[in-house]
């Protein structure tokens, strides 16, 4: 029974590393002042790149540096559009998130089906023999060990150090940021490049580690659902492993109940992470705390020196 | 650079930037083309013979375009009140589960049809309205509720198409049974799969057009949408906004999933709309916005998907073409909003 726990756990977090790595990228950007739709559509071209290049080369490795930069270029579409254009950024993430589900379905097409090498599991010596916790943390593969190492960096920067401040304050008063000589265009675009880095990363992680093979549409609405987290876990990087673990573990239950044997219809129990996550953002946003927890001020809103605000 | 730019979309009349748009798309996706062995021109000259050159492809085109008329000028409603209803897909499955409710727990009456489009109207708006109701009462974030209720509404089609309403004889094929012909949206022309629904679209555009307009109601969603503030400060009944949209929005994609259901599969399948709700969004926003133009946007984007769709099976372009299209031309047509605001500057 521990020991089961243990195996739920250990793939829990290993599945929620995903949404993990995606959701941080997305802190970064949004921590800016940008949304960024778009990160199904990041995955899906990340996912591609790196089961194209493990494929090609041999070596999965490679593939994640490829996957990783793929998602990066993509972003640069986005902070054209949102902040050298200063365009509506809802509509520039959505088309994004299409334009990158097009793009991995069209040059994927010839890879379907073939299988790569994939990202093997690296047990820690001594710390993976720990009970319980060392199953669980320390017998994961290289994302998922980068993934929670990116979760304590990231909170430390954007808590802690100078930069983070930068950034916050782009984020929550673009104008002050402005007046500090700050470069807002600037910190914005190597946000939104740093987001779609991590969900490059995730798509990678999707193809090399999860499933190493090549589907169309793979990412199955992992992208929306690295939204979902950022709001769940209060914009917080630290936070966010935990809040991934848990959307983690909710999108692996059904195969567990399946297992154990309680005969309940695979489609009812594929809703619970979505239910989970409309459930839970209802509980957030009723919380007494919201206003202390909530979004970056400027989220969503275009700076343009000079003049008040043309969106709420 | 940025300077001349600016001259330029000063120097050039508002209703130049969606066409440029387009043309930038096209060019964009015709590189691609290249890129992958293929020659543009004769794509794009196939996609207009095939989409629109003939009574076969027209007809198809203006089948095609059914539920993005409906779904289109929805999600119109929504985005002038400035909600960001990304939901339209589960709204348009939610409608066809509310057709199927009738269809297949009730039995058969001469009025089924009718209930079918009733409930599925119902369905729809009510799917919609869940994230408005969040939205009011506890500010939650609707672009994220309506997505996250497309997959759940998607699963629960599963969940019946697998389970409860599965056809038996069909060997384990995840199909319900065939509509009884009674329960069928009749077909307007000979060798066409172009069915009723699609006065219904016409009326619709019309209906909203004239509501959004030429109604109190309209002006109401409309103050709203500009400006939040403004609408609450001047006494605008902000719950009848919220919550009337967005029904409204979801309803008109439940219509398009009876159309869908009743009109063209005549049974429930797995992945029975070919996401037509996220196509919408886009159609939407080509359409400005404006009902009527949405629906010329929706006829003329089905042309392209028509042809396109062809292409697949003759020169083996790969299905996702159409979401890379798609995704270039949502992205181009923020042009069209940048040189507004540089306009804007200026005036």
């Amino acid at each position: 029974m521990f020991e089961d726990i243990a195996l739920f756990l250990e793939v829990s977090l290993s599945a929620g590393s995903v949404l993990l790595l995606a959701a941080l990228g997305e802190i970064v950007a949004e921590r800016s002042g940008i949304l960024n739709l778009g990160v199904e559509g990041m995955m899906s071209t990340g996912a591609l790149a790196a089961f194209y290049i493990s494929l090609m080369t041999q070596n999965p490795y490679l593939g994640i540096i490829v996957g990783g930069l793929s998602g990066l270029l993509l972003s640069l579409a986005h902070a054209f559009t949102s902040v050298t254009l200063k365009a509506n950024q809802i509509l520039s993430g959505l088309g994004l998130a299409i334009l990158g589900i097009g793009l991995s379905g069209f040059f994927g097409k010839p890879v379907i089906g073939m299988i790569a090498p994939s990202l093997d599991i690296i047990a820690i010596p001594l710390l993976s023999d720990i009970p319980f916790v060392g199953v669980i943390l320390f017998r994961q593969d290289i994302l998922t060990y980068f993934s929670l190492i990116s979760a304590l960096v990231l909170g430390y920067i954007i808590y802690y150090t100078k930069l983070g401040l930068v950034l916050r304050t782009v984020g929550e008063n673009p104008e002050a940021a402005d007046y500090m000589g700050i470069n807002v265009d600037l910190v914005r675009y190597i946000a939104i490049m740093i987001g779609g880095l991590f969900a490059g990363l995730a798509g990678a992680q999707l193809s090399l580690v999860h499933l190493p093979t090549w589907i169309e549409n793979m990412t199955a609405g992992r992208g929306w659902i690295a939204l979902a987290l950022v709001i769940f876990s209060l914009w917080n990087p630290m936070l966010a492993p935990f809040a991934s673990t848990f959307f983690g573990a909710l999108s692996i239950l059904p195969y567990y109940l399946q297992i154990f044997g309680f005969r309940v219809g695979t489609g009812l129990l594929a809703t619970i992470p979505y239910l989970g996550t409309v459930l839970s953002m209802t509980l957030i946003s009723m919380s007494r705390f919201r206003k202390y927890l909530g979004a970056p001020a400027a989220l969503a809103r275009p700076y343009i020196r000079g003049e008040k605000e043309l969106y709420k | 650079m940025k300077k001349q730019i600016d001259e330029l979309i000063l120097a050039l009349p508002s209703w130049v930037f969606l066409p440029i748009a387009i043309i930038l798309s096209l060019i964009i996706f015709g590189v691609i083309l290249v890129v992958n062995d293929k020659n543009p021109i004769l794509v794009y000259h196939e996609i207009i013979i095939t989409g629109f050159g003939s009574y076969r492809g027209l007809s198809e085109t203006l089948t095609t375009s059914i539920p993005l008329i409906l779904a289109g000028v929805g999600l119109s409603i929504a985005y002038k009140a400035n909600l960001w209803n990304i939901g339209a897909e589960g709204q348009l499955y939610m409608g066809a589960i509310g057709a199927g409710i009738i269809a297949y727990e009730f039995s058969p009456t001469p009025v089924s049809l009718i209930g079918m489009f009733i409930f599925g109207f119902l369905f729809g708006g009510v799917w919609g309205l869940i994230p408005a109701l969040l939205k009011r009462y506890y500010e939650v974030n609707e672009i994220i509720t309506t997505l996250m209720m497309n997959y759940i509404a998607i699963h629960i089609m599963d969940y019946l198409v697998f389970g409860r309403w599965r056809d038996p004889t069909t060997f384990g094929f995840p199909f319900t049974p065939l509509l009884p012909d009674n329960m069928i949206i009749p077909r307007l022309l000979p060798g066409s799969r172009l069915h009723a629904t699609v006065i219904i679209a016409i009326f619709a555009s019309i209906a909203i057009y004239l509501l959004m307009y030429k109604t109190t109601e309209g002006y109401e969603i409309r103050v709203y949408g500009g400006n939040p503030e403004a609408a609450r400060y001047s006494g605008i009944n902000i719950t009848k906004v919220l919550l009337l949209s967005m029904f409204l929005s979801g309803a008109l994609a439940g219509i398009a999933g009876v159309g869908e259901f009743a009109g063209i599969h005549r049974r429930l399948t797995t992945g029975f709309s070919k996401g037509y709700g996220y196509t919408a969004i886009l159609i939407a926003w080509l359409g400005s916005l404006n009902p009527i133009y949405v629906m010329v946007a929706a006829i003329l984007f089905s042309g392209f998907v028509v042809g396109l769709d062809a292409l697949q099976i003759s020169i083996g372009l790969p299905f996702a073409s159409i979401y890379l299209f798609e995704g270039i031309l949502l992205i181009a047509i923020l042009i069209r909003e940048y040189a507004e605001r540089v306009k804007a500057r200026y005036v």
